[in-house]
């Protein structure tokens, strides 16, 4: 009998301590995906969500990705009148803003992110930050305080093996291109790099040339 | 040489300075000048302050000088002449020449951003009446100006001991025109004028501030005797009468109204500021005269009659005062229908203390007659009055009259800058000053400014549009620090050493600090987002076209992620 009421307590003190965090932070932000096992060349779709009972007028979001497993595509929003705003990406890392001019309560999705699988791999995808964005009295952007991140993490399983790429797979809403920077994107790298061993080569060799004549 | 050749070598002098253009400020690219009637001056409307001292050409203050007249030039304002340190300074009110936005401000200046990219500053104020970002209205108190005693000037001020206003207008000061009043300068005889229609003045005379006005101070014609119907006034002390004869007329008939004023006292007034009422359904006003009350050759300023008022503004000049009473002006009232309506003239005086004071006023009602228009003899009314007014006929001068206006100011001192310097203890010598010049490029209005070891902000200038700026201080290291609104501010340290000038390397300032937080960020591009095809906030215009949009984002996102200060070499 004690065990069952001892049971039943901690059970009772569980919920409790859920409910007070949820009462804590009325505002969330989280990370969801769908489908965590994928092929080679495969879309990747994860879901940022939100949950606010205050209007806001933007969010923003960085998601650190593994470059050599993942590339990013494109995320999008299908929050009426939440406008994607293309700034530089980063290599590993997403970062995404949206802005509406009037003021908005979001309960839901935020934005679709996706990524194409690049080979075999064991990954994540980590909500590094976000945050939900009001217009303050001067006008200008400032982070909702308060705002509790949940779910931050999404596991990913790759498989070396290619499957069939669904580049059509579009987000509704305001389509945000998340292109890497395109000098680390590999081959140009390359080309860059080549380019400068033949640079120092070159003046090696001429160096060569010089002290040898001069001797 | 050769006796021969004397004529020779003359004519080619003459020749030489033939081609010395008399004023640098035409012959250079042209500057951009403010339209004439955006800036009114920077005190008080009806007041009259003068000019201690204008523009330079290197000849009294060093090249980096803001006065000098390839800097834009400045003119030093005083509310009248041999001003006295620790003087009384409280009602001498320092107002914005246009409506705008303060964008800097210190202890002792501020800035104001105009529209068009006009900037004014105003230095050695004290009891500031505005904040940064508080948008002012045209002729709204700013500040008084610093009794340079207990309120201490800005540093840098070559006056430190005369509470006097230093005043700029940015980009160019140098042939714009303020409440009428056109500033020229003739960089060959290092002179500054002020010139408003035929009058033209110097250093040290008063400069009426009535904007709005041709003020043309129309000579009285010999024949036009005022009439005055003497109604004995109630007031005992001074009052301002306005009387119109005949009290009656017909539609279509003029009548003259003859303002006066009356019991003046015997110290007199320097200047007056006049405001007519009259009911613009019945009557139109016309052929507004000014008298000779101030003296011969008084600044005038008339607002053209419209909407059933205007204003007359009249001061003295070379110390001329109202001492007696008698008429003003006159006007021609002409009846436009029936009916009956007040002429009232209401007057603000000034007794020499800058203080504007109401004086009691009487009016005139004026009848019109629904009678069929005849023939309207102008009224040449003939004197009935007991007082007389003495015929102004040849006291004006006469307009096309060569205006003399290359007199230099009359003081005892040929060299204006020290002239007003009557310091009781010689013993303080300032330290030297030297000069930092460089070039801050950004799309936006860029204030350059020196703060000392402890971050106090010593001066600060807003730099031409080009970027170039001069500042000047006492020799010593300062930190220099440019900022512009939504930009990254760039920093750097400066040494200034007396006598001579210290040069920055050119600089660009990045944009998209939107928020004024050193870091450009995702919220400085959801500013833009959120106030997308608004003009607000302004810092969020970086490339200053009036809208915030996709290029604003653009120039934001060449910067994303940079910190600041930029390091300013």
């Amino acid at each position: 009998m004690k065990r069952i009421s001892a049971s039943i307590l901690a059970f009772l003190l569980a919920i409790l301590g859920v409910f007070k965090v949820h009462a804590q932070s009325p505002e969330t932000i989280w990370l969801t995906g769908g489908v965590t096992t994928f092929k080679t060349g495969e879309t990747v779709l994860v879901t940022l969500n939100a949950s606010s009972s205050t209007l806001i007028q933007g969010f923003t979001f960085q998601i650190r990705y593994d470059p050599a497993c993942l590339r990013p595509v494109n995320a999008s929003s299908p929050v009426p009148g939440m406008n994607g705003l293309p700034l530089p990406q980063l290599t590993g890392l997403v970062d995404g803003s949206y802005a509406s001019i009037t003021p908005q309560t979001v309960n839901g999705v935020l934005a679709e992110v996706r990524f194409t699988t690049l080979k075999g791999c064991q990954t994540s995808l980590t909500l590094e930050s976000a945050a939900l964005a009001i217009r303050n009295a001067e006008g200008f952007a400032a982070p909702l305080p308060g705002v509790f991140i949940g779910e931050r993490n999404i596991a990913l399983n790759i498989d070396s093996e290619v499957g069939v790429s669904d580049s059509t797979q579009q987000g509704s809403g305001s389509i945000l291109p998340l292109d890497p920077p395109a000098a680390e994107r590999g081959f140009s790298g390359w080309i860059i790099g080549m380019l400068i061993i033949l640079l120092f080569g070159g003046v090696g060799f001429g160096a060569y040339k010089v002290f040898r004549i001069g001797g | 040489m050769n006796i021969k050749n004397l004529p020779r070598a003359i004519i080619l002098l003459i020749l030489l300075a033939l081609l010395i253009p008399a004023n640098h400020s035409r012959a250079l690219a042209a500057p951009p000048l403010p339209q004439v009637d955006m800036f009114q001056l920077p005190w008080e409307q009806g007041l009259a302050w003068v000019a201690l001292d204008g523009f330079d050409n290197g000849s009294d203050r060093h090249l980096g000088s803001p006065h000098n007249y390839l800097n834009g030039g400045a003119i030093d304002f005083a509310p009248h002449n041999n001003m006295l340190k620790g003087e009384n300074t409280s009602n001498f009110w320092v107002t914005a020449a246009a409506a705008g936005t303060v964008a800097a401000i210190s202890k002792c200046h501020l800035i104001i951003a105009h529209s068009n990219g006009w900037v004014t500053e105003y230095q050695h104020l004290a009891n500031f009446q505005v904040k940064l970002g508080d948008v002012v209205a045209r002729n709204q108190r700013l500040a008084v100006i610093a009794n340079a005693s207990s309120q201490p000037v800005c540093l840098g001020s070559v006056e430190t001991d005369i509470p006097h206003l230093h005043f700029t207008l940015r980009p160019n000061m140098v042939g714009a025109t303020l409440a009428g009043w056109e500033f020229k300068y003739n960089s060959f005889f290092n002179l500054t004028t002020f010139s408003k229609d035929s009058i033209t003045v110097g250093l040290f005379k008063p400069l009426l501030n009535a904007p709005g006005s041709s003020s043309t101070p129309t000579p009285l014609p010999s024949t036009a005797t005022p009439a005055s119907t003497a109604t004995t006034p109630t007031p005992s002390g001074p009052f301002v009468s306005t009387e119109v004869n005949p009290a009656g007329i017909n539609i279509g008939e003029i009548a003259l109204a003859t303002v006066s004023l009356n019991n003046v006292p015997a110290e007199g007034y320097t200047s007056a500021e006049f405001t007519c009422t009259y009911d613009a359904s019945l009557v139109e006003v016309s052929n507004i005269l000014v008298a000779n009350l101030f003296g011969a050759d008084p600044a005038t300023a008339i607002q053209d009659p419209q909407n059933g008022s205007f204003i007359v503004a009249i001061a003295g000049s070379n110390g001329n005062k109202a001492t007696t009473s008698g008429v003003v002006f006159t006007f021609n009232v002409k009846a436009l229908q029936a009916g009956q309506t007040v002429i009232e003239c209401k007057v603000r005086v000034n007794n020499g203390n800058n203080i504007l004071t109401d004086l009691p006023s009487i009016g005139s009602s004026l009848t019109i007659n629904g009678v069929a228009p005849t023939l309207t003899p102008i009224a040449s009314p003939t004197p009935t009055g007991p007082t007389p007014v003495e015929s102004p006929t040849s006291t004006l001068p006469p307009v096309e009259s060569p205006t003399p206006t290359i007199t230099v100011p009359p003081l005892e001192s040929p060299t204006p800058t020290l002239t007003f310097t009557p310091v009781a203890s010689p013993t303080s010598t300032p330290l030297p000053n030297g000069t930092l010049t460089g070039q801050v490029i950004a799309s936006k209005p860029v204030t350059v400014g020196l703060y000392d070891a402890g971050n106090l902000l010593i001066t600060s200038a807003t730099a031409n549009p080009d970027g170039t700026f001069s500042l000047t201080a006492p020799a010593g290291t300062y930190t220099v620090r440019a900022t512009a609104s939504g930009f990254l501010s760039a920093q750097g340290s400066a040494i200034l050493t007396g006598g001579s000038t210290t040069t920055k390397p050119v600089i660009t300032l990045l944009a998209g600090d939107i928020d004024n937080n050193n870091v450009i960020d995702q919220f400085d591009a959801l500013t833009i987002g959120m106030s997308y095809n608004t003009a607000v906030p302004a810092a969020a215009d970086l490339n200053n076209d009036g809208i915030i949009n996709v290029l604003d984002l653009e120039l934001l996102a060449q910067n994303y992620r940079d910190t600041g200060p930029s390091v300013w070499e």
